[in-house]
């Protein structure tokens, strides 16, 4: 055993894993394409256009490329295209961990604002070492068990004895038949390298098209009092400030925001100070064990607002405070969530009743909402909205979402709107992306 | 006996395999035969190679401008006192004896392996024995010897030694699909071979 002989069988190795790995990180992303595009926004690097390039096409060039190393075929030009993607996820995770974001990975499916500790350098690290593995297969592409090493199988010149060879006219001969060979390989990689390359792309290309299809919300995204850009709005119209609150039934920071402010926003919409328009987000599926409490929630929370959108605050207030025996109705993070009966105690509780209970448990157990649901959600991530809670106040997003840093906003925003005839945007808050996650 | 009947088992088994109709086997060589050819089958075929060198007339000859065109491709040298002339001449008379649609397609290419000797006009000269009475003349070709050494790999030959002298006497035939799928070897046969397999590669046959 000597280095030239393992050096194959080392790249066999790392293609077949490089190449898993690839398909690996391809497949959750592929099964939740509007997932992704949103995971691709909350890196905010990428114009609307090209984070749905990204989102929906970036998955399928990932398969392509790990089909390709797996076979074995254009091993070199799949390793560059390898290293050049990854290099790029490279410089993403390092500007998301310079300028602070909390973003998770979405390497492998999942992604945007994460509530926990971010795994910044454990994510650069892996992506270093398989940048190091395409780096061995762009400079010895040729492995065992590949179809290359199919291709190339005659491109070999059986070398002259040695005495010939220290001949003028052996070593002149065996020169060019090397040289010829050589050339009729170069021109075979060139003609394999571009079709495969030409297919590569189109089926990118296409798979950008059946991605976006898959992506598109089916369904009713309408509902009596509540719509895809507003939410619920609650409040008059003829407010002076415009408050657009982002939250998740699942979202512990938004529990202690509604806890310590959901007084006040309920007090200064009553004093018709403000106009508060709900955009019900689900996002936090995976925290529940199995039973989306997310966006069943979201969607009883719509229910409730067809009844009115008196109810629906209710309601929601009843989400984000205690049953009536006095425990905590948001779950744990990783806990089964609430059953729909609990749902319905839950719209009990906040007074719905008669016909329109009925009405509302029908809607919350077949789940009427369910597109708006996902409409609302996928609009806000478009608005740069990748963490919950975010609240805005004339349109700007607040920096840190607490009471105080609240008051003093809508009091700003409220200053500005009496002196100037039509409500502008306030300069008084941070512009900064980062917000207090769920 | 027990020849023949293996014999007939042979072909039973390869009338199974084959189903269509079987080529014609070679009366003009004793080689086991590849298609319908009567020279030797060459499989998987020789893709038509691209070398440029230098004609009798001093211009740059690429071979590539024979392309689409059925070509017998020859390596040999002027000098050489029998199989050179005689395959030159076994060429000729089989391109004689095409009809003219044929005829007048055919390239026939010959390339010196002697660069010393075998200047434009000692070839110029040369190739005039054999097709004065030929619609396409022959194009000899000449270059360096390293252009030449590349030339031979590119067409998949045994390349030249000894000053030229010792050469590959193979003549490829490339048909209008640019691929030779049959060569010829220096045999009393050698000009039925040709006259047989060129109808079969040129254009007219195909199409």
């Amino acid at each position: 055993m000597n280095w030239t002989s393992i050096r194959p069988w080392v790249g066999t190795v790392a293609r077949v894993v490089l190449g898993g790995i690839w398909i690996w990180a391809a497949w959750s992303k592929l099964g939740n394409p509007r997932g992704f595009v949103q995971a691709v926004r909350a890196y905010d690097v990428t114009p609307e256009w090209m984070s749905k390039a990204i989102g929906y096409g970036l998955p399928v060039l990932e398969v392509c490329i790990g089909v390709l190393l797996i076979l074995g075929i254009v091993t070199r030009a799949a390793a560059i295209v390898s290293g050049l993607l990854l290099f790029v996820f490279l410089i993403g995770l390092i500007q998301a961990s310079a300028r602070g974001l909390k973003l998770e990975c979405g390497c492998f499916g999942g992604g945007g604002t994460t509530i926990g500790s971010t795994h910044y350098t454990l994510d650069i690290l892996r992506d270093v070492g398989l940048i190091a593995v395409s780096a061995y297969l762009v400079i010895w592409p040729i492995t065992r068990f590949s179809i290359d090493e199919f291709l190339a199988r005659n491109d070999q010149v059986e070398m002259p004895s040695a005495k010939r060879m220290r001949s003028e006219q052996g070593q002149r001969k065996y020169n060019a038949m090397l040289e010829a060979r050589r050339r009729e390989a170069e021109i075979r990689t060139r003609y394999v390298t571009l079709a495969l390359g030409l297919v590569v792309v189109l089926v990118s290309v296409i798979g950008i098209g059946v991605q976006a299809n898959r992506a598109k919300i089916q369904g009713d995204v309408t509902a009596t009092n509540a719509s895809v850009a507003n939410g619920v709005v609650a409040g008059k119209s003829n407010a002076p400030v415009t408050v657009d609150v982002y939250e998740d039934f699942q979202c512990p920071i938004c529990l202690q925001f509604e806890q310590s402010t959901g007084q006040d926003i309920a007090a200064k919409i009553k004093a018709n100070q403000i106009e508060a328009r709900y955009h019900t987000m689900a996002f936090l599926d995976s925290a529940s064990t199995g039973n989306r409490y997310s966006s069943r929630a979201a969607n009883a929370a719509l229910c409730a607002s067809d009844v009115s959108v008196a109810d629906f605050v209710k309601y929601h207030d009843v989400l984000y405070g205690k049953d009536s025996s006095g425990q905590q109705v948001q779950p744990a993070e990783g806990s089964h969530g609430r059953s729909n009966t609990q749902l319905l105690d839950y719209a009990k509780q906040a007074g719905i009743k008669g016909n329109d209970l009925t009405t509302f448990q029908s809607c919350m157990s077949g789940e009427q909402h369910k597109s708006l649901v996902a409409a609302i959600t996928d609009k806000a991530s478009q608005r740069g909205v990748s963490g919950t809670p975010t609240v805005m106040v004339n349109g700007n997003k607040l920096g840190s979402v607490d009471k105080a840093s609240f008051d003093a906003a809508v009091a700003k925003a409220a200053a500005k709107a009496s002196t100037s005839p039509s409500p502008s945007p306030s300069g008084s808050t941070s512009t900064s992306t980062s917000t207090p996650s769920p | 006996m027990r020849r023949a009947v293996l014999l007939l088992a042979l072909v039973l088994l390869a009338g199974c395999s084959s189903g269509g109709a079987k080529p014609k086997p070679s009366d003009l060589n004793n080689q086991p035969q590849a298609g319908p050819y009567q020279g030797f089958g060459l499989v998987p075929p020789l893709p038509r190679p691209s070398f440029t060198l230098t004609d009798t007339t001093g211009k740059r000859f690429s071979f590539s401008q024979t392309a689409g065109h059925p070509t017998l491709l020859y390596f040999g040298y002027t000098h050489c006192p029998d199989i050179c002339p005689t395959t030159m001449a076994d060429i000729a008379q089989a391109v004689a004896e095409q009809p003219a649609a044929v005829r007048s397609q055919t390239q026939v290419v010959f390339v010196t392996t002697d660069v010393k000797r075998d200047t434009g006009h000692v070839i110029a000269a040369w190739l005039r024995h054999f097709d004065t009475d030929l619609p396409t003349k022959f194009v000899g070709l000449t270059g360096t010897q390293a252009q030449i050494d590349a030339a031979q790999a590119a067409a998949h030959v045994v390349l030249a030694e000894d000053g030229g002298q010792t050469h590959a006497a193979d003549v490829l035939l490339y048909g209008a699909d640019d691929y030779a799928h049959v060569k010829y070897l220096q045999s009393d046969n050698e000009s039925d071979q040709i006259a047989h397999d060129l109808p079969l590669v040129s254009k007219e046959a195909s199409s």
